[in-house]
C-alpha cells in the first residue's frame, strides 16, 4: 500500500487512528499497529508477509539466545539467516545472471520477486541484532513490540532505516500528544507534497526529456532533465521520510531525519552527511567501523572505503549501474579525503556548492539508468556530444505549465532552508499554504497522475 | 489565528470526511440516487501456475475490485476529475503550434492540430521501439508456425503521411519494417486516403477511431477472414461528447458528436468465466452523463481479460484484441462457432500455444492500437505474458 494512495488516505489511516486511540492501554495499542501493518504489507505482497512474520520470529528467539549468554555462534547465524534472506530474494538472479555473462554459461536465472522494502527491515533486524550482541540495547522479549519495530508501517518499506535504540524506550513508554500529532500532521502533508506534486511532476520532465533521441535533447535538454531527475529523487524519497516521520510523530515515535537539505551541501563528504542519513550511518556503524575505519594503512584504508561504497551501491539494487554509482562515491570522497581537502578552504563557498551539485547530479545518471549504453549516451549529451539540442523540446514536453512551475517554486523552497524559515517567521500562513498544498495533492491523487515511488523497490 | 492545531482539525476533517462518505456513497448509489462513476469492476484471467501465481493473482483481483470501488464511491471523485484539469489548463504558458499541451496518463504527448483534432505522439525512444519491435515480430512469426496469423492495424494519425509537421520520428518507416519482417502473416491496414477520409473515421477528442472508423475496419477484417457479413447503418447522435484526450485538455470549444454501430445482435459471452448479462457490453452510448463523463470503460473498453462470444460459424477464432477490437469483436463473432477475445493489458499468464490448442482455434486475429501491435506502446509486456520470447 502506498502513502500516496485513496485506500490508505482515506480508509486505512482513518480506521487505524481510530482503532489505534480507542484502545487506552499501551500494549493493546502495539497490538493494533502490529496488525494494521501486517495488512498494509500484505495489501502490496500477500504472501511475503508470511517472510517478514517468520524472519521475525527466527529474529525473536535467536536474538534471546544471544542476550542469555553473548552466543557468538549464535550470533553469526542469526547474521548469516537475516543477511541469506536479502541474498536470496534480492540477489540471486543478479548474481546467476553475472556468472552467466563472465562464463558464457547458460544457468537457469531464478524468476524471484523483490518483496517491497526487504532492504529496510532486513537493515533493522541487523541493527537490532548487532546492538543487542553488543550489549548496547536490551534483548526484547514481547514478540509484539519487536514486530511493531520491524514492520511498523510508517517505516516498513521505504525508510527511513530506524535504529532499534532510537525507539528502544517508546515502544513502551511514548506519550501521545496534540503537540505531536499536529507536528506530525504538518510533516506528513508536507511529504505527500513533496512527493506528489514535485517529485511526480519532476519526474515526468526528466522521463518525457530523456525518451527522446539524444541528439534531439543534446546538451541543454539532458542537463535539465538530470536536475529534474535530481530533484525528483530527492523529493520522492525525503518526501517519503517526511511522511514516515510524520505518521510516527502522531503516533508518538520519534524517529531521526533523513535529510538535512542535502542539495545545500559544499562536498561530496558533506553531501552524505546530509543524504538517507540513516543509511550512510548504518554502514558507517556496522561495516565502516569494524573494518577498521580510517585508523589503518592507507591501502586499508582505500579498500574499506571502497567496500563500503560498492555495498551501499548494492545495497540499492542488485545491478551494475547501482555498484558503479557507489563506486563513483567511493572514488569522489577518497580524492576529497586525500588529495582535495587541503585545497578545499581556498575556494569560495559558491564554487562548493556548484562543484559538489554538479558531481551528485552527474551520479544520479549512473542511479538511473539500468544499461550501460543508456548512461554512456546521456554523459555523451551531458558533455556536449550531440550538441547543444533542439531547444523546442521543451515546447513540445509542455514544459512551461502550472505543474512545472509549482513544482520548481516549492523546490526552492524546500530543498533550501527557506521553508523552514517562513515557518519560523509566520506559522499561520504557512500552515495555510500547507493546507492548499494537502488539497492539490489529494485533487492529484484523484485524478490519478504519473505515480512511481523509486525508493519501493529497495 | 490562535489555535496551533487547526492544521490538524483540518487533516482530520478531510480524512475522516472522506472515510465516512464512503457509506453515504454507496447507500445512495444503491438506492438510484445517484449514478456510479464506472459500471464494469474488472477481475483478471486466473493464471495458469502454481500455486503462490494463482495466489498473487486472485490478490490482485479481489485489490483491483476494491480500489475501482474506492473510485466508484469516493465523495467528489467526478467533480475533482471535471474540474481540476480545467483549473490547470488555464494556469499554460505554452502557446504553440508545435507545443504539446501535456500528456495523457501514459505519457504521450498531446498536440492540437490545425484542424482542431487533438493528436497523440508516443514517449518511447528509439532503444525500446526497436527492442519491443523485435519481440513483437518473433512473437508473430512464432505464432504464424501454428496457426493462421491476420493482423490489422487500425492506424491512427501518427502513422499517416499529412502528419508530417508532428512527427519526431517517421512511423511509417517504423511500420514498414515491421511489416518487412513478418512472415506467413496476412495483414491489413485501415485505408484512410487523405486527411478529410481520416477525420470521418477517428475522433478530434479520443484516442479511438469511431463507430465509423470501426465499422470500416470491420469490413475490412471480414474481407481479409474470408466472411460474408451483414452489413449495418451508422447512426451519428446529436450529443457533444469529449473523448480521453479532449477531457485531459478540458477545453470545452473542441468535441465530437457521438456515433454508434445500429445493430441488434444478441451475443451470449462468457467474461472471465461468467456467464455476461445481457447489459456487459453497452454498444451505445449513455447520453445521459453529460459531456466529461467517461465513456471509455463501458463503450470503449471492457477492462476484461478474455471474453468467449458463442456464434453460427464453424471454426473457432482467437482476437488479440484492445479496446479498438471492442467496438466490433462481437460483429465478426458472430461469424465464428467461438471467439476468443483477450486483451494484452489486463490478461496475466498465459501460454497462447496451449490456449490455442486446447481452444482448438484455427485462426488468430491481431486487432490493436497499431502502436501496440508494432512495440508494445503501452507496455503491456503482452508478448511476455503470452509466452513469447
Amino acid at each position: 500500500m502506498e502513502f500516496t494512495s485513496l485506500i490508505f488516505l482515506f480508509i486505512f489511516f482513518p480506521l487505524f487512528l481510530l482503532t489505534y486511540f480507542v484502545c487506552k492501554k499501551r500494549n493493546l495499542r502495539n497490538v493494533v499497529l502490529f496488525l494494521f501493518s501486517l495488512f498494509f504489507y500484505a495489501w502490496g505482497e500477500p504472501l511475503y508477509v508470511f517472510l517478514v512474520l517468520f524472519s521475525i520470529f527466527i529474529n525473536y528467539i535467536l536474538t534471546k539466545i544471544i542476550a542469555k549468554n553473548k552466543n557468538k555462534l549464535m550470533f553469526i547465524l542469526t547474521l548469516i539467516f537475516d543477511i541469506g534472506i536479502l541474498v536470496v530474494f534480492k540477489y540471486v538472479p543478479f548474481i546467476v545472471t553475472s556468472i552467466n555473462s563472465i562464463l558464457k554459461i547458460n544457468l537457469p536465472v531464478p524468476n524471484i520477486i523483490l518483496p517491497i522494502g526487504i532492504s529496510f527491515y532486513t537493515f533493522q533486524m541487523l541493527s537490532y541484532v548487532i546492538d543487542v550482541y553488543r550489549e548496547k540495547v536490551k534483548v526484547q522479549n514481547n514478540i509484539i513490540y519487536l514486530g511493531c519495530y520491524i514492520i511498523a508501517f510508517p517505516q516498513l518499506i521505504a525508510g527511513p532505516i530506524v535504529r532499534y535504540a532510537t525507539i528502544e524506550d517508546e515502544l513502551d513508554n511514548r506519550k501521545e500528544n496534540l503537540k505531536d500529532f499536529t507536528n506530525g500532521v504538518r510533516r506528513f502533508m508536507i511529504g505527500l507534497a513533496k512527493k506528489i506534486l514535485i517529485a511526480n511532476t519532476m519526474g515526468l520532465l526528466a522521463q518525457e526529456i530523456l525518451s527522446q533521441n539524444a541528439s534531439v535533447y543534446g546538451f541543454v535538454g539532458s542537463w535539465v532533465a538530470m536536475i529534474c531527475y535530481s530533484f525528483q529523487i530527492l523529493f520522492d524519497f525525503s518526501g517519503y521520510s517526511d511522511m514516515a516521520i510524520g505518521i510516527g510523530r502522531m503516533l508518538g515515535f520519534h524517529y531521526l531525519e533523513n535529510f538535512n537539505y542535502p542539495y545545500l551541501a559544499d562536498s561530496i563528504t558533506d553531501f552524505w552527511h546530509r543524504w538517507h542519513i540513516s543509511l550512510s550511518t548504518f554502514f558507517r556503524d556496522y561495516v565502516y567501523i569494524p573494518l577498521g575505519g580510517n585508523r589503518v594503512k592507507m591501502p586499508r584504508f582505500v579498500i574499506n572505503i571502497l567496500i563500503v561504497w560498492a555495498l551501499t551501491g548494492l545495497w540499492h539494487g542488485a545491478s551494475v549501474n547501482f555498484i558503479l554509482w557507489g563506486l563513483y562515491y567511493g572514488i569522489i570522497l577518497l580524492m576529497e579525503k586525500l588529495i582535495f581537502q587541503k585545497y578545499f578552504q581556498k575556494v569560495p563557498k559558491v564554487l562548493k556548492h556548484i562543484y559538489a551539485l554538479v558531481f551528485v547530479i552527474l551520479g544520479w545518471v549512473l542511479f538511473r539508468s539500468i544499461t550501460l549504453n543508456e548512461i554512456g549516451t546521456i554523459y555523451k549529451a551531458m558533455f556536449g556530444f550531440y550538441g547543444l539540442g533542439n531547444i523546442n523540446i521543451f515546447g513540445y514536453i509542455n514544459f512551461f505549465n502550472f505543474n512545472t512551475l509549482l513544482a520548481f517554486i516549492l523546490s526552492f523552497f524546500l530543498a533550501t532552508t527557506l521553508g523552514q524559515k517562513m515557518q519560523k517567521i509566520n506559522w499561520v500562513i504557512t500552515d495555510i499554504l500547507i493546507i492548499i498544498l494537502f488539497i492539490l495533492s489529494i485533487c492529484e491523487i484523484i485524478i490519478g497522475s504519473y505515480n512511481p515511488f523509486i525508493y519501493f523497490r529497495f | 489565528m490562535k489555535n496551533k492545531n487547526f492544521i490538524t482539525y483540518f487533516f482530520i476533517i478531510v480524512i475522516f470526511g472522506f472515510f465516512l462518505m464512503y457509506p453515504v456513497m454507496f447507500f445512495m448509489i444503491q438506492k438510484g440516487i445517484i449514478k456510479p462513476v464506472y459500471n464494469n469492476i474488472y477481475t483478471v484471467l486466473k493464471p495458469e501456475g502454481n500455486l503462490i501465481e494463482r495466489i498473487n493473482v486472485k490478490f490482485t483481483n479481489l485489490k483491483n475490485n476494491i480500489n475501482t470501488k474506492l473510485s466508484n464511491y469516493l465523495f467528489l471523485y467526478s467533480e475533482v476529475n471535471s474540474y481540476y484539469p480545467m483549473l490547470k489548463n488555464k494556469i499554460n504558458f505554452s502557446n504553440n503550434e508545435f507545443s504539446s499541451l501535456g500528456t495523457n496518463s501514459d505519457g504521450e504527448f498531446i498536440f492540437l492540430n490545425k484542424d482542431n483534432f487533438y493528436i497523440l505522439q508516443t514517449n518511447q525512444n528509439d532503444e525500446y521501439i526497436n527492442r519491443k519491435m523485435d519481440e513483437a515480430i518473433s512473437f508473430y512469426n512464432d505464432l504464424s508456425k501454428v496457426t493462421q496469423l491476420y493482423i490489422y492495424l487500425p492506424s491512427r494519425y501518427e502513422f499517416q503521411e499529412f502528419n508530417n509537421a508532428y512527427n519526431i520520428r517517421n512511423m511509417n518507416e517504423i511500420k514498414n519494417n515491421f511489416l518487412h519482417q513478418l512472415d506467413n502473416v496476412t495483414i491489413r491496414e485501415l485505408f484512410v486516403k487523405d486527411k478529410e477520409a481520416y477525420q470521418h473515421m477517428f475522433y478530434r477528442t479520443d484516442h479511438h477511431w469511431n463507430s465509423y472508423g470501426a465499422y470500416q475496419g470491420y469490413l475490412d477484417i471480414c474481407e481479409m477472414l474470408n466472411l460474408n457479413c451483414p452489413s449495418y447503418d451508422i447512426v451519428l447522435t446529436d450529443m457533444a461528447y469529449h473523448g480521453s484526450i479532449g477531457k485531459m485538455v478540458a477545453d470545452k470549444k473542441i468535441s465530437d458528436k457521438f456515433m454508434y454501430i445500429d445493430e441488434d445482435t444478441k451475443i451470449t459471452a462468457l467474461v472471465e468465466g461468467k456467464q455476461a448479462d445481457a447489459n456487459f457490453k453497452p454498444r451505445k452510448i449513455k447520453e445521459d452523463k453529460g459531456i466529461f463523463y467517461d465513456q471509455y470503460v463501458g463503450y470503449y473498453n471492457g477492462l476484461y481479460s478474455e471474453v468467449i462470444y458463442n456464434g453460427s460459424g464453424d471454426e473457432n477464432l482467437l482476437i488479440l484484441g484492445d479496446s479498438y477490437a471492442w467496438q466490433i469483436d462481437y460483429l465478426i463473432a458472430n461469424e465464428y462457432n467461438k471467439t476468443y477475445v483477450l486483451n494484452p493489458k489486463y490478461v496475466e499468464k498465459l501460454d497462447i500455444y496451449k490456449y490455442i490448442k486446447d481452444n482448438n482455434i484455427t485462426k488468430v486475429l491481431v486487432l490493436m492500437e497499431s502502436q501496440t501491435t508494432i512495440f508494445d506502446n503501452y507496455d503491456y509486456g503482452y508478448i511476455a505474458k503470452l509466452g513469447g520470447k
